[in-house]
């Protein structure tokens, strides 16, 4: 087995011998046969992959955020990005201010329409802030 | 042209049978009509009994693309001055021919001694600093039969100048290969011949066959051979164009993946080349594509936003890099990818985002000449 090292990380790994296949350019290393795509590579050899940097945390953090939806006791699913969370919050202060019952049209994550009162998208806010909070938290 | 200055006639058989006076007119008619031949041969024709073949009085000229005369052996070795070393042997084959029904073999016994040589005997003229094509078709009996083909440029004065190598391999194939050079004459280059060898002193015994040789302006020959997995490239030897695009990254649900690099550009080739087209793979890197060692493209990244890198080329006269994950995974043969999706076309990297694994596109290996 055969890996390519790209920047201290395997990033590909063939089983025929490289030699004449590829670019002198193109650095090919003999390895174990359990070495993964992914493993990292220094002078003492092939380990593990490396923990993932604060900065990568953050966009997986940003790509998790942007894909949070959350379904509330009635079985509506509701998308709970932080853009939805703002709509969520601003409809909240004004259906609170309006007569009791008063209900608004809301876009589900399936974009079906429902008639949503404060109480359905109080809970759905909630649940998104806390899906948020849960995932917040990363490697220092 | 002025016309001739006599007309032509033609006299009725009743105008010459035995019992027809000669006349004047009769006479004039004989007389005009052999003036109107003569002019119409051409007034400075100077007439000759035999109409000779020595290159002076009458000579072959070339014509058509190649410039080689007898290139192909039909005529025999006509053309072609040989010389067989100790122990080899040069002649015609008729059963090793490429084209036509003959072609030229060389045949050593003594592997130091090497077999021998061809040489064209015309001077093929040349515009100096200008690309010439050569072309011949070589093989061996055995894979350890040397093979030598030059370009031996000489001056006005026809004084060698320099030799270029068509073709030297100490590695044979042992089935016909078609030969292909674009070599640019020197500066005070005004004429070429052509050189086959056995040489001495490198590999074994055996016979080299040579056939089809051309020499004539550069130009692509229309062959294209498109890779879309692994295989080997064995249609031309020589001066070919290759176009290597690596393949695109994968993802999973919350990272991107990179375009994979491109490299396109000539390059020369001396035996077949092993090509290797980079796989699509979902959720890892991509894979490398490459033409032998030659050229290469590395696959895309699989990583976090912009960590997503994507691949490099190398080895062509342009080399370009796929974009990095965040921009899209796009490769130089395809467009930038959205959000949740898997690579497009050849070499394009996936983007995450929705969840679920995808899929980054394969890369490709073209070949033209």
């Amino acid at each position: 087995m055969w890996a390519r090292i790209e920047g201290g990380i395997v990033r590909e790994l063939t089983d025929a011998d490289p030699a004449g296949r590829f670019h002198p350019s193109i650095e090919w290393l003999p390895c174990p046969d359990d070495v993964a795509i992914g493993d990292a590579y220094d002078i003492h050899g092939f380990g593990p992959p490396p923990a993932q940097t604060r900065e990568e945390a953050k966009v997986v953090r940003e790509i998790n955020v942007a894909r949070i939806r959350v379904t509330t006791t009635a079985g509506y699913e509701f998308d709970g990005d932080e853009v939805s969370q703002n709509r969520m919050a601003r409809a909240i202060l004004g259906l609170s201010a309006a007569a009791p019952g008063t209900t608004i049209n809301w876009t589900l994550a399936d974009n079906t329409v429902i008639q949503a009162d404060v109480a359905e998208l109080t809970e759905a806010l909630m649940l998104a802030g806390a899906t948020q909070a849960a995932m917040w938290g990363l490697p220092t | 042209m002025t016309a001739p200055s006599k007309n032509f006639t033609s006299i009725a058989d009743a105008a010459i049978d035995s019992g027809s006076p000669l006349t004047a007119e009769l006479m004039t008619q004989i007389r005009d009509s052999l003036v109107h031949l003569e002019e119409w041969l051409g007034k400075d024709y100077i007439a000759a009994q035999n109409h000779s073949h020595n290159g002076i009085d009458s000579a072959l000229i070339a014509i058509g693309p190649n410039w080689m005369r007898n290139g192909g052996f039909e005529d025999g070795l006509s053309n072609w001055t040989t010389l067989a070393y100790t122990g080899g042997t040069v002649g015609i084959t008729n059963s090793n021919e490429t084209e036509g029904i003959q072609g030229a073999f060389i045949s050593s016994t003594v592997a130091a001694n090497g077999g021998g040589y061809l040489n064209s005997d015309e001077y093929i003229p040349v515009i100096a600093g200008q690309v010439r094509q050569f072309m011949v078709t070589v093989m061996a009996s055995g894979s350890t039969v040397p093979i030598k083909a030059q370009a031996i440029w000489y001056d006005d004065a026809k004084a060698q100048i320099s030799v270029d190598t068509i073709i030297n391999i100490t590695t044979s194939p042992t089935t016909s290969r078609l030969v292909v050079r674009r070599i640019s004459s020197p500066a005070t280059a005004k004429y070429v011949r052509v050189k086959l060898e056995l040489p001495p002193g490198a590999g074994g015994t055996g016979s080299v066959y040579f056939d089809g040789v051309t020499v004539g302006l550069p130009h692509m020959l229309g062959g294209e051979q498109v890779f879309t997995g692994n295989g080997t490239f064995s249609a031309v030897w020589g001066d070919v164009i290759a176009t290597v695009q690596g393949g695109g990254a994968g993802c999973d649900g919350t990272t991107n993946g990179g375009g994979g690099g491109y490299a396109s550009g000539p390059v020369t080739t001396s035996a077949d080349i092993t090509v290797t087209v980079g796989a699509s793979v979902s959720n890892a890197s991509g894979n490398s594509s490459s033409f032998g060692s030659l050229m290469s493209a590395t696959g895309g990244t699989k990583g976090a936003g912009t960590g997503a890198t994507g691949g490099t080329g190398t080895g062509g006269s342009i080399n370009i890099s796929g974009s990095n994950g965040a921009a899209g995974g796009a490769s130089f043969l395809s467009g930038s990818t959205p959000a949740d999706s898997n690579g497009s076309n050849y070499g394009g990297g996936a983007v995450g985002g929705g969840g679920s694994n995808r899929t980054g596109a394969q890369g490709i290996v073209i070949v033209r000449w």
